[in-house]
């Protein structure tokens, strides 16, 4: 499977756009807060500079609302898009679905100028028209492109040595890949190398690349939980300390919902779940009593007396 | 304004005949079904078996099926179809009609129903807000974006959704 993707090498070319606009999305701002916390303060350590605003709605979701009319789900996303586009600069996002949805939004809408012209018919009320090609970031994205892992492993004071990680990527970091073209569909290797970069070990599992069950929460549970119990019990098989997610609906998922499926399947797990910029925090000397672990589910002092 | 529901408009609507073109060089090899997670834990849900009633222009019959809700919308069919029929964006397509023709399930009301509300799929309480105040995270403003996608789901029709109890 060949396809062009941004190098390392091409992306240290533009190391000087690192000013981005932050898109915090529903999620983590209101129900998970100390994942926002670690996202603020790893790109604040790493001197990536961003910009904020109160004007952005939903992205809106990729699953529900897409599934219920496509033309919302774009328009919605173009109004998100004009406002990126009015402040100018390029959007970092913290959460996959946010990142599928404005990608996506975006691409569609640069290659089918009939659908662009449809979708501004319907923001001239608002007063907005879109006119296409804005960039989004997710954050994982812009670590390993714009830092990269060489500098992040120069900047860490506390290297994670003996930590073993279960890397989930998430669907829509990645897939499709065609729109996403970040990194390898099937086979990504961005989060493992991010996580190597710490001082940890990514360990290799069955189904990786597996969904989290997350997006049918809101249709049918017991395929939800079925679907994170297979994911459950390959994390738990490959000999792991913990799983690091990139998105607040994985993270959900396995931290939130991990008890769940202990309790229906009775099975114990005990598998700490941390969102990327949290373990990146850690390992860049971040004190641990500023990142809110006490909101976690799952507790992580395991993990954290692991790596003192 | 009314929910279109009639099946031949809706079809032509997103391309008509070269919507179901797009399936037709399917050759129901099951790529899609191996490699999909709903299909590992529920044998019943099976993506090949959406794309071969589609050929065949059933496709009252897909949208009277809920199993067609079950799609979690992974992209894993789309990656590896050796056909590059792009199986989960199809799938989409075909609960858009669902969704006009029969109702959306109830979760996604509720989620529409915030939308339409807030903007926003979940709302900031003031436990939140204690929450990030003690994580000295900046306080939420809530500008009012609702007007704007209240604009947007009326343009769209999309709001007729939670005028009338079309759920299932």
């Amino acid at each position: 499977m060949k396809r062009t993707r941004a190098t390392k090498e091409e992306s240290n070319l533009e190391k000087e756009n690192k000013d981005y606009l932050l898109f915090k999305g529903c999620l983590i701002p209101s129900s998970l807060p100390y994942m926002e916390v670690a996202a603020r303060r790893a790109l604040e350590i790493l001197e990536i500079k961003i910009t904020e605003t109160d004007n952005f709605s939903c992205c809106p979701d990729p699953i529900g609302i897409k599934a219920i009319s496509e033309l919302t789900w774009l328009s919605m996303g173009a109004r998100n898009l004009c406002i990126a586009q009015e402040i100018g600069k390029d959007i970092l996002t913290l959460c996959n679905g946010c990142y599928e949805t404005l990608k996506e939004t975006s691409h569609a809408l640069s290659e089918d100028s009939e659908l662009l012209e449809k979708v501004n018919k319907i923001l001239l009320p608002l007063n907005r028209k879109y006119e296409g090609n804005t960039i989004v970031k997710h954050i994982a994205e812009v670590l390993y492109l714009d830092i990269g892992t060489n500098q992040i492993t120069n900047m860490i004071k506390k290297p994670l040595y003996g930590l073993k990680v279960a890397a989930f990527y998430g669907c829509h970091l990645v897939r499709p890949s065609d729109v996403m073209n970040f990194d390898d569909p099937e086979e990504p290797k961005s989060l493992d190398e991010l996580i190597v970069a710490l001082g940890a070990d990514s360990l290799p599992r069955m189904r990786k690349m597996f969904c989290c069950g997350a997006p049918l929460l809101g249709v049918n549970m017991d395929l939800s939980l079925n679907i994170a119990k297979e994911n459950l019990d390959n994390i738990k098989t490959s000999g792991v300390d913990c799983i690091v997610t990139l998105c607040p609906f994985c993270q959900t998922q396995f931290d939130r919902n991990q008890k769940v499926v202990e309790r229906r399947f009775n099975k114990e797990y005990n598998l700490p779940v941390f969102y990327y910029p949290e373990l990146l925090c850690l390992a860049l000397g971040v004190d641990p009593y500023q990142l809110g672990f006490d909101l976690h589910i799952v507790k992580v002092d395991q993990v954290l007396n692991k790596i003192k | 304004m009314e929910i279109e529901k009639d099946l031949e408009k809706l079809i032509e609507e997103i391309g008509g005949e070269d919507f179901q073109k797009k399936v037709q060089v399917c050759y129901q090899c099951g790529t899609c079904v191996g490699g999909c997670p709903v299909a590992w834990v529920n044998e019943n849900f099976n993506p090949r078996k959406i794309m071969l009633a589609l050929s065949r222009g059933e496709i009252d019959e897909i949208i009277n099926n809920d199993l067609l809700w079950f799609c979690c919308y992974c992209h894993t069919c789309l990656e590896r179809c050796p056909q590059k029929i792009p199986v989960s964006e199809i799938i989409v397509k075909l609960k858009n009609i669902a969704a006009k023709v029969r109702g959306i399930p109830e979760g996604y009301v509720n989620e529409l129903k915030m939308i339409a509300k807030t903007g926003r799929i979940s709302s900031i309480s003031s436990a939140t807000e204690r929450r990030r105040e003690q994580l000295n995270l900046p306080k939420l403003v809530q500008t009012s974006v609702e007007k704007d996608i209240k604009r947007i789901l009326k343009q769209t029709g999309t709001n007729l959704f939670l005028e009338k109890e079309i759920k299932k």
